[in-house]
């Protein structure tokens, strides 16, 4: 009941409307029985071309009364009803009769069809069917080409935000599935934005349980909201894609193909992509993503990425595919099995210059340095999965295997200095190396939920893993490292390293969630449920690691004893618990629905830990145990028509085991200004974690505005934490000794705030806002040669980002977008006499997209930014891209589109960072101007062959768009003279 | 010998039943000043104590309505112009059901413990009638005597197995009582679906059917036949679940009064009988495909040639008003509000007759949006109304809309 309420408040938006021009008002009837027939469907079409004007469906007394009619124009009104001969009449308005008042109309009930009602009924364009709101895409009229996307900007009560989301008055959908099942992975753009409005039956926006948690528990956290893409019989089979290539100055090239394929059952896509401008593509869903149909996409997808590091150049295919085994469009249940390979070469050049500030105890230490690295790698994976989800259990089984080699050479140089004049010292080096791996992993659950009479006696989950990753590196580092101040040293490392390792780890999960009726039959022990969950894991990993190191005096390579080495670690981890949990619900019908949910788990963790080795003080066998319970507490407040509010506040505790290389690491100073030395003492750090969050968002009905705001805080405390004393030299090399240090914290906070204002069915304006802000209190101990003993600091680091966007767009003209960002980032040294070190960005953005005339977009974004970093130096960069695109063809399935990117010829990635005691900023070479020219065509086919044409994909969608668009008219010829005696 | 008895019963009632052809796409709609002599409403008291969700049961005497809040768990007691007598709870008990003991004077008040979720299995053991257990700590029976409601006098009847099932007071100190479930591991096969009972034996058995094969009794939530009252004490119809006939029964027979015949689409083939569920996630899912089949007709109440009843589908209601002079079946959701209704709904879940009126309840939500939404016409409130809109806010409790059915409709 609660659910139908729900929807039934998605409806009511859509019955409101404001009079603006002429309109016509009436009362229909039976003829038989004279009364007022409810929710027949008054339509008001343009009598030229069948254009549909407004509609509405009558009032419990069946009337109605259509405003915003244009004067002067042709009218036919037509009023259908399920069960009786339909009924036509021409009209003209203007300013002398603007209302036109049809009185009574009598429908005469209609004993010969049946069939055809349904033709009638879809005229309608949202409506509710039980629990269900329906939006049927034959009532919107729009280009032949239009896909799903361009018709859900129209719908009232939908709003597509700025970011992809998609809202139905207020609340949020959280999957788009196609015939009950998602379409290619999922994401909603895939579905939206290329399936034609045309293929389309229906869409139904409904509630359902989140079938995807592990416990389903009855509260309100549990439902979520699905829009179905419901497709039309023979459309249930079809295939799209995109094939294009551009090329550019700069010899710059991009080539994409991708097709995808669809069946009642089975789904097909191939993707392969070919660029040197920065589009990064990892897997096919990402590759179909950036190749939609719709030219226009809020998010930006298959623009050239402007934050990417350095030049990249990718070569991808990958293949795509999954089975239903069944035709159910259920999305509760699924039987089906999927299958993905993807290739990815790759290839990265990048410059990087980085400066760094550490605040020591009476001066600061800034190291300056740049590196060039060039890499190229080889990945191939190969994926498969089984899922089967029944009403009570479900079963899913996933298997990968991916293997990749890789080549990079690095020459790096770092400068240090003290107190940003004194030169201490210079470190220069050269990388070469080259790894092979190979990784499978294998992973599977079961659980079953025994929902009969809510028992749950046989209700229990179990999930299973296990990962293998066996890989070998080579690399050739020469390190030179030349010391200024110290009077004495510069050292040369010439060292030739060989690993290899393999890793296996399992994991083993077991809930039992009926512990409470096998311990109390009957009795509900105050309705908190009692589960019993354990957790197992092992983790075995070998390294045989081999260096050579040059013997300057013989200049030959000789095995390096201290680094050489064969090391074998075990870890087990056990975590047996058991876990209270109840919901006390308050509900006052129409008017509020409260609940609140506590849940806590007592769970122990028993670690274990081996560890052999060639080097016999890595020899060590230890064992621990600890108490890490975790709690939550959750609220949520309901009032009907009015708002929604939730609380949560959860905590949760874990310990991990320091590892072997902190605890004897070996110690390796080819890098003199990170050596790190590891400390036998070290005890398991205990993390204590704590998070709040509340949100809030309107769901007001007759309202069109929709307001959502969320809160996030994050708290965190270390006991024991693992943190450095650090030994400073005068030349700026540090050596860090690893040490347990009480009192490190960290916090983070989180605001998002967004409301949406729908001006009419056109105009829309959203803005938003979020800021987030997070930092850390982290005490180490630092020891500079001047100081006596090592001094106790305490890092505080924050980093703040705040931003607030803008979007207003007329459907269909154009849209526009601002938004400012600023972000800052900070460290504190308390206990040194430093000033504390700042860096801040500060980024503007504007994006502009128009859509007239027809056919032809152009758009353009700017993004200035303008980084003051820590010592001051600020670098300001301003990165504007522009982007012409033609549709043409009849249904524009050929683009061709003109690029400039970064016409300023300023890109590159500025980021800033702050940890410990060290704050910097970081600038890596982007992709910068250039000039591109592109050319795609979309193949596309919705709909089996057996069609009247039967030839081209584009005929036959249009002959299915002109079907579509007059069922009315059609309709209205066929049954002549039937209306005639429905007239009155 | 009693399923002969039964049988022979059936078999002869058929004979006389009326059949009534009911098409969902084919039935009427009305003014609802055609369908009632006089609409009242009656706004039920807000008070800190007496404010409740939502009417689950109405009660109607010469003197109160009761009402049964579910979200509250608790009985509110109003005087006939809808002033705040009384709110009763029991004490760590659920209220299921109630209905009018006239020949106590008394409201009969059905009520499980909390603190125990006793599934049907178990319902079905304390039901035997070898077994032993005192169920007086899980299920409650109470008599809650209406000569003085302040003083809130009750009196239990203590270990009465039956009350599980919610049973139906019948013929003075007899109940009707439907509990029906089938295990595939039953030892015994016989069982009925409907049991005349006295406060420990049953007494009568009607309709067998087999409790180890019939899978379609085999989950929870499987259906129980409806037994409605009328006004006479030794009169009640029966429904039963998957089956489309109205039985009624009297201390002497069970006679079939109306066989509904639905459309194909509607009716619940042979096959469903026989599909062999073997798991209750089998069986809903089969409910979730054939949505539109209808599960059993449902709040059947009969006022001398009409008949109000509902057809509870596996997903969805529809509710018929049947005219036995004019054979018209009217969709009672198509009767539409005018001015006999000051233009406010008068449509829902009838909840509770008397001898003349039928009672229907409202939120008060609805009800100040169904007077936004006909403002334009300047409806003429009563007194009742006029003061109620003043003076009561949205959040307030529902309102009662009592309802008097003509003798004759007319159809135009």
């Amino acid at each position: 009941m609660k659910q139908r309420f729900l929807i039934l408040l998605l409806l009511l938006p859509i019955l409101s409307f404001a009079q603006t021009n002429g309109s016509i008002k009436g009362l229909v009837s039976d003829s038989v029985h004279d009364y007022g027939l409810q929710a027949a469907t008054v339509t008001v079409y343009k009598k030229a071309d069948s254009v549909l004007v407004n509609y509405q469906v009558t009032n419990n007394q069946g009337e109605f009364n259509i405003g915003e009619l244009p004067f002067r124009t042709p009218l036919l009104l037509s009023i259908t009803y399920s069960g009786y001969n339909d009924f036509s009449k021409e009209i003209y308005l203007d300013s002398l009769k603007k209302d036109f008042d049809l009185k009574k109309i009598l429908l005469s009930r209609d004993t010969s069809r049946q069939m055809e009602e349904v033709i009638v009924k879809s005229v309608v364009p949202v409506r509710m069917n039980g629990d269900t709101l329906e939006i049927n895409p034959d009532a919107f009229k729009l280009d032949s080409s239009a896909v799903v996307e361009d018709m859900l900007l129209r719908v009232p009560g939908v709003t597509m935000w700025s970011d992809g989301t998609i809202t139905v008055n207020g609340k949020k959908i959280s999957n788009v599935f196609v015939d009950g099942k998602p379409f290619f992975g999922g994401n909603p753009e895939i579905a939206t934005q290329n399936l034609p409005k045309t293929a389309i039956e229906k869409i139904q926006v409904y509630q359902e349980k989140d079938y995807s948690k592990e416990e389903i528990t009855n509260t309100e956290m549990d439902s979520t909201f699905t829009m179905n893409i419901k497709m039309k019989p023979e459309k249930r089979k079809g295939y799209f894609g995109k094939i294009g290539a551009g090329l550019g100055t700069d010899h710059r090239y991009e080539g994409d193909l991708t097709m995808q394929a669809y069946n009642k059952k089975t789904k097909v896509a191939i993707a392969g992509n070919i660029n040197n401008t920065n589009k990064s593509i990892q897997n096919v869903k990402e590759a179909i993503e950036n190749n939609t149909f719709r030219s226009y996409n809020r998010r930006n997808f298959g623009a050239p990425n402007a934050n990417a590091n350095g030049l990249n150049t990718v070569h991808y295919f990958g293949a795509y595919f999954h089975h239903n085994f069944d035709e159910s469009t259920n999305s509760r249940f699924d039987n089906s099995i999927n299958g993905e390979y993807n290739l990815r070469d790759s290839r990265n050049n990048q410059t990087t210059n980085s400066t760094s500030v550490q605040n020591l105890t009476d001066y600061s230490l800034t190291n300056i340095s740049n590196r060039l690295n060039t890499s190229s790698s080889l990945n191939q994976s190969v994926d498969a999965g089984y899922q089967n989800r029944k009403r009570a259990t479900s079963f899913a089984l996933n298997t990968s295997y991916n293997w990749a080699n890789g080549n990079s050479t690095a020459e790096g140089n770092t400068t240090a200095f003290r107190n940003d004049t004194l030169l201490a010292s210079r470190r220069s080096n050269v990388t070469a190396a080259s790894s092979h791996s190979d990784n499978f992993n294998f992973n599977g659950y079961f659980n079953n939920n025994d929902y009969d009479e809510g028992i749950n006696k046989k209700s229990f989950s179990t999930n299973y893993a296990v990962s293998y990753r066996n890989s070998e590196s080579n690399s050739d580092q020469v390190s030179r490292f030349e010391s200024l101040l110290d009077s004495i040293y510069t050292e040369n490392t010439d060292r030739k390293y060989h690993n290899e390792n393999s890793n296996f780890t399992t994991n083993i999960g077991l809930n039992y969630n009926g512990l409470r009726s096998l311990l109390f039959g009957n009795y509900n022990f105050w309705n908190i449920n009692i589960g019993l969950r354990n957790n197992f894991r092992y983790n075995k990993s070998d390294l045989n690691a081999n260096v050579l190191e040059l013997d300057t005096l013989t200049s030959t390579y000789k095995i390096n004893e201290a680094l050489t080495n064969i090391n074998s670690v075990i870890n087990v981890e056990n975590r047996p618990g058991i876990s209270l949990f109840k919901t006390i619900t308050k509900v006052l019908s129409d008017r509020y629905y409260k609940s609140i949910s506590i849940r806590t788990n007592l769970q122990n963790q028993f670690l274990y830990q081996r560890n052999t080795s060639t080097l016999s003080y890595r020899n060590l066998e230890r064992s621990f145990h600890f108490f890490t319970p975790s709690s939550s507490v959750y609220y949520n407040y309901n009032r009907y028509n009015k708002y929604n509010f939730n609380i949560g506040l959860s905590h949760n505790s874990s310990a991990t085991a320091p590892t072997i290389d902190q605890l004897y690491p070996i110690v390796d100073n080819i890098n003199r200004y990170n050596i790190v030395v590891g400390n036998p003492d070290l005890k398991s750090p205990l993390s204590n974690n704590f998070s709040f969050n509340t949100s809030f968002n309107s769901q007001r009905f007759n309202e069109k505005n929709t307001y959502t705001a969320s809160l996030n805080l994050g708290y965190s405390t270390f006991k024991n934490g693992i943190s450095d004393s650090s030994i400073y030299g005068n030349n700026g090399a540090r050596t860090s000794y690893l040490i347990n240090i009480d009192n490190r914290r960290s916090f983070t906070g989180g605001i998002n705030t967004s409301a949406s204002f729908r001006m009419n069915n056109r105009n829309m304006l959203q803005v938003r806002y979020s800021a987030s802000i997070n930092g850390s209190r982290s005490p180490q101990y630092i020891k500079t040669p001047q100081d006596a003993a090592a001094v106790l600091i305490a890092s505080k680091n924050r980093n703040q980002n705040h931003s607030l966007s803008l979007f207003y767009s007329l459907t269909e003209v154009f849209n526009v977008s601002l938004g400012e960002t600023i972000s800052s980032s900070g460290s504190e040294q308390i206990g040194t006499s430093k000033t504390p070190l700042k860096a801040k960005t500060y980024g503007t953005r504007v994006n502009f997209n128009l859509m007239v005339p027809k056919n032809f977009q152009l758009s353009s974004n700017i993004n200035y930014l303008n980084n003051v970093s820590a010592n001051n130096a600020s670098i300001k960069a301003t990165i504007w891209n522009a982007y012409a695109t033609w549709r043409f063809m009849k249904m524009k399935q050929a683009e061709i589109k003109l690029s400039i990117f970064d016409i300023l010829r300023e890109n590159q990635n500025i980021d800033n960072f702050a940890n410990n005691n060290t704050t910097g900023t970081t600038i890596t070479n982007g992709i910068q101007q250039f000039y591109m020219v592109s050319l795609s065509y979309f193949p596309r086919r919705f709909g089996g062959r057996s069609g009247r044409s039967g030839r081209s994909g584009s005929r036959r969608s249009e002959a299915g768009e002109q079907r579509q668009q007059r069922p009315q008219q059609q309709f209205r010829q066929q049954n002549n003279t039937q209306r005639r005696s429905g007239r009155n | 010998m009693f399923v002969c008895g039964a049988l022979w019963l059936c078999l002869n009632a058929s004979a006389q039943a009326k059949t009534l052809y009911v098409d969902p796409s084919k039935t009427v709609g009305a003014p609802a000043s055609r369908i009632f002599d006089e609409i009242r409403f009656i706004p039920l008291e807000t008070t800190k104590k007496s404010l409740f969700g939502a009417i689950r049961q109405l009660v109607v005497t010469d003197s109160l309505f009761i009402v049964l809040d579910g979200d509250t768990d608790a009985l509110y007691f109003f005087n006939k112009r809808g002033k705040f007598l009384q709110k009763y709870r029991i004490k760590r008990y659920r209220i299921r059901d109630i209905q009018l003991d006239r020949t106590k004077n008394a409201l009969l008040i059905f009520s499980l413990n909390k603190n125990y979720n006793i599934p049907s299995v178990k319902v079905q053991e304390y039901l035997e009638p070898e077994s032993q257990t005192d169920i007086s700590k899980y299920a409650k029976a109470t008599w809650f005597y209406l000569d003085n409601v302040k003083a809130a006098r009750t009196e239990d009847l203590k270990n009465f197995r039956y009350a599980f099932t919610n049973p139906v007071r019948f013929d003075k100190n007899k109940f009707a009582a439907s509990f029906i479930k089938a295990k595939r591991t039953s030892r015994d096969t016989l069982d009925y679906q409907l049991k005349i009972i006295d406060n420990a034996n049953v007494l009568q058995n009607y309709f067998p059917y087999n409790k180890k094969t019939e899978s379609v009794y085999y989950f929870s939530g499987a259906s129980q036949c409806s037994i409605m009252p009328t006004q006479n004490d030794s009169v009640l119809l029966v429904t039963r679940p998957f089956q489309y006939e109205i039985y009624t029964l009297t201390p002497s027979a069970i006679t079939e009064s109306y066989k509904l015949i639905l459309p194909m689409e509607n009716a619940v083939p042979a096959s469903f009988f026989n599909t062999g569920f073997s798991s209750r996630g089998e069986m809903d899912m089969y409910k979730m495909e054939h949505a539109k089949y209808a599960e059993k007709i449902q709040n059947v109440i009969r006022f001398k040639n009409l008949m109000f009843f509902d057809l509870n589908l596996f997903r969805g209601y529809n509710r018929y008003l049947f005219d036995n002079k004019t054979n018209l079946i009217y969709d009672y959701n198509k009767i539409s509000s005018d001015s006999s209704s000051y233009f406010l709904p008068v449509s829902g879940v009838i909840k509770s007759f008397d001898e003349e009126h039928i009672y229907l309840s409202i939120s008060a939500k609805s009800m100040f949006n169904a007077k936004k939404s006909s403002e334009y016409r300047d409806p003429q409130y009563d007194e009742v109304l006029t003061r109620f809109f003043e003076t009561r806010k949205e959040t307030d409790n529902p309102v009662l809309i009592q309802l008097k059915p003509k003798e004759d409709l007319v159809t135009k």
